[in-house]
């Protein structure tokens, strides 16, 4: 479980920064800036640029997304915005629109 | 107080800062930072070392961090050790324990005496003369 989680039932129209990782299951609008894992569960709507270790997104993203590690869209997932990590995984099922840059 | 991970459930860790805005008709724990309004349906604990820069709005309250701002609550807030609050609390039922550190005002929703409220009562009269007189 994550040390930090915005529920199904919350909304934060702001700037989300953390050391730690962060669970996304309600709305973001703003920025999420992590150092740790960011997971965007299903369910979760996030229209925020966002960064992390590693960007997990299982639910709707539009926005940008940085990763140090990886970025992950899973099936069911929508993601609209431009990715940039040097490892991207787009699972059979997930609609992706946007531009990648993979440091190649 | 019981803290349970329903869905609508959020917690905010404690190397964890929100700049902005957060409402939800859940409940959710502060361990972090908030500077932004916090309205919530649900019940707030600001645990300690947790902050919350704005005006707070909730079923319940529970602090044992900070709070800078007014607090307004339809149910009841407690003030545990070690809390700290600047503002005033709006709230059916208050509990300041020993050891909250508390500056500003508390309204609780008493039932004042008929003397109080009657706009015939002794002290609407004495409001009256005052005003009459000023």
């Amino acid at each position: 479980m994550a040390s930090t989680v915005i529920g199904a039932g919350i909304t934060v129209e702001g700037e989300i920064v953390t050391d730690e990782d962060i669970s996304i299951q309600g709305v973001v609008r703003g920025k999420i800036d992590a150092k740790d894992a960011v997971s965007i569960e299903q369910g979760a709507t996030v229209e925020a640029d966002v960064s992390g270790s590693e960007v997990q997104v299982g639910g709707h993203l539009t926005g940008n997304v940085r990763a140090t590690d990886r970025v992950v869209i899973a099936t069911g997932a929508r993601v609209i915005g431009d990715v940039k990590s040097a490892r991207f995984t787009i699972q059979d099922g997930a609609q992706f629109k946007g531009h990648v840059d993979m440091d190649v | 107080m019981k803290q349970g991970s329903t869905a609508s459930s959020g917690s905010i860790g404690r190397s964890t800062r929100v700049v902005g805005r957060i409402t939800g008709d859940g409940d959710l724990v502060v361990e972090g930072r908030i500077e932004g309004d916090v309205t919530l349906g649900g019940h707030l604990h600001v645990a300690a070392g947790g902050v919350v820069a704005a005006p707070v709005s909730a079923a319940d309250v529970t602090l044992e961090g900070t709070i800078d701002g007014d607090l307004v609550a339809s149910g009841s807030v407690v003030l545990r050790e070690g809390a700290r609050l600047r503002g005033a609390i709006r709230a059916g039922k208050v509990g300041l324990e020993d050891g909250a550190r508390f500056s500003g005002k508390i309204e609780m929703d008493v039932e004042l005496p008929r003397e109080l409220t009657s706009p015939s009562g002794p002290a609407a009269q004495a409001k009256t003369n005052t005003r009459n007189k000023g």
